[in-house]
C-alpha cells in the first residue's frame, strides 16, 4: 500500500492540530485575553520542545549523539555560520560512530 | 529576503525526508504529511517515535504543544489582519511560521499594510518544506545505512543550533531545566512522542510560575 490507513489516520490527526493552532489564536483574540503570565508561558515553550527532542535522542544515542550536541553548541556560540555549526554535529557524531 | 527562509525550509525538509525514509514511511506518505501538516519540529518529534499504530491522542497532543507559540501568532495578527477577508486570512494563517512571522511584524511596524509580503515568505517556506521532504526521502532511500554520515542526526543538530541561539545569559534557566527533567523522566518511564510534551508542558508552567510583571521585582 502507498498510503497506509492508519498513517493517512495520523495525518489527519497531526493536521487538525496544525490548523487549530495556527488559527484559533487568530478566533479567539479578544475572548481569551493574553495575560502577560500567559505570554511568557507561551514564550518559554520553543525551547522547551527543542530540549524534548534532544534529551530523547540522546538516550537513545548515547556518546556520539551528546558530543554531536557539544559540538553544534560551540559553534553557533562561536557565531560559525548556522548550517555549517548544524554539519559539524554531522561530522562529529559520524566520527564519534567510528570509534564506538 | 524570504529567500534564506525557503533553503532553511527545504534544507529541514531534506532532514525530515532522510528520517521518514529510515522509519519506514513511503514517499507518499511523508510528502503528503509535510504539505498537510506543514509542521516540521512536531512532524520531527513524532517520527522520532514513530510506529505504525499510533496513540492518536499523543501525536495530537505533541503537535498541540509544540506548535501552541502559533496561537500566540496568530493572535498577535488579529490587529493587522483583522480587516482582511477570511478567505485570505485563513490561507496565510494556515501556512504561517516562525521567520514569516517575523518578517510581518516588521513590516507592520514598517507602517505597511499589506500583508503580502509575510503571505509570499510563508509560501516560499511551504514550498521549500515539501520539495525537502521529497528530496530527502529520496537521499534517505539510497543511502544503505543513513547512520554511517549520521545524517539521523541532521534534525537533532538542527534543534541544537535552533537552541543555542535561543540561549541567553538572561534567560531564566528554570523553565529549560524544567523541561529536561521532564523530558529525562518520560522518556525513561514511557518512551515515544510524550517527552516532547512533557518537556514543552514543563516549561511553559515553570515560566508561567516564575513570571513576575516587571514592577514587583526588587
Amino acid at each position: 500500500m502507498i498510503i497506509g490507513t492508519e498513517t493517512l489516520l495520523a495525518i489527519a490527526v497531526m493536521t487538525a492540530a496544525a490548523a487549530i493552532c495556527r488559527l484559533s489564536g487568530f478566533w479567539f483574540m479578544g475572548i481569551v485575553p493574553i495575560t502577560p503570565r500567559l505570554e511568557a508561558a507561551l514564550g518559554a515553550i520553543p525551547l522547551a520542545v527543542m530540549i524534548g527532542i534532544m534529551v530523547p535522542a540522546v538516550m537513545k544515542g548515547g556518546i556520539p549523539e551528546a558530543l554531536g550536541l557539544v559540538a553544534v553548541f560551540v559553534a553557533v556560540r562561536l557565531k560559525v555560520n548556522d548550517l555549517i555549526a548544524t554539519l559539524s554535529g554531522l561530522v562529529v557524531v559520524a566520527l564519534a560512530r567510528q570509534f564506538m | 529576503m524570504a529567500l534564506p527562509f525557503g533553503a532553511s525550509s527545504l534544507l529541514y525538509g531534506l532532514g525530515f525526508g532522510v528520517l521518514a525514509a529510515q522509519v519506514g514511511l513511503s514517499v507518499l506518505e511523508a510528502v503528503v504529511m509535510s504539505a498537510a501538516v506543514f509542521s516540521g519540529t512536531a512532524q520531527i518529534a513524532i517520527l522520532q517515535a514513530w510506529s505504525s499504530s499510533q496513540a492518536l491522542l499523543a501525536l495530537f497532543a505533541t503537535v498541540m504543544v509544540v506548535n501552541s507559540r502559533y496561537i500566540l501568532m496568530s493572535a498577535a495578527l488579529r490587529p493587522w489582519l483583522g480587516a482582511v477577508s477570511r478567505w485570505r486570512v485563513t490561507a496565510a494563517l494556515l501556512i504561517l511560521v516562525d521567520g514569516t512571522f517575523a518578517i510581518g511584524m516588521r513590516e507592520k511596524s514598517r507602517g505597511e499594510t499589506d500583508a503580502g509580503v509575510m503571505f509570499g515568505a510563508s509560501l516560499i517556506s511551504y514550498l521549500g518544506w515539501v520539495v525537502g521532504t521529497a528530496m530527502g526521502y529520496s537521499v534517505g532511500a539510497l543511502l544503505p545505512d543513513p547512520r554511517v554520515v549520521a545524517l539521523d542526526f541532521l534534525v537533532i543538530a538542527f534543534c541544537a543550533s535552533a537552541a543555542a541561539l535561543m540561549w541567553k545569559p538572561t534567560l531564566d534557566p528554570w523553565p529549560p531545566l524544567a523541561a529536561v527533567a521532564a523530558a529525562l523522566t518520560v522518556q525513561y518511564f514511557i518512551p515515544g512522542a510524550w517527552a516532547v510534551v512533557a518537556a514543552g508542558i514543563a516549561g511553559a508552567s515553570v515560566a508561567a510560575v516564575r513570571y513576575q510583571p516587571a514592577e514587583a521585582k526588587p
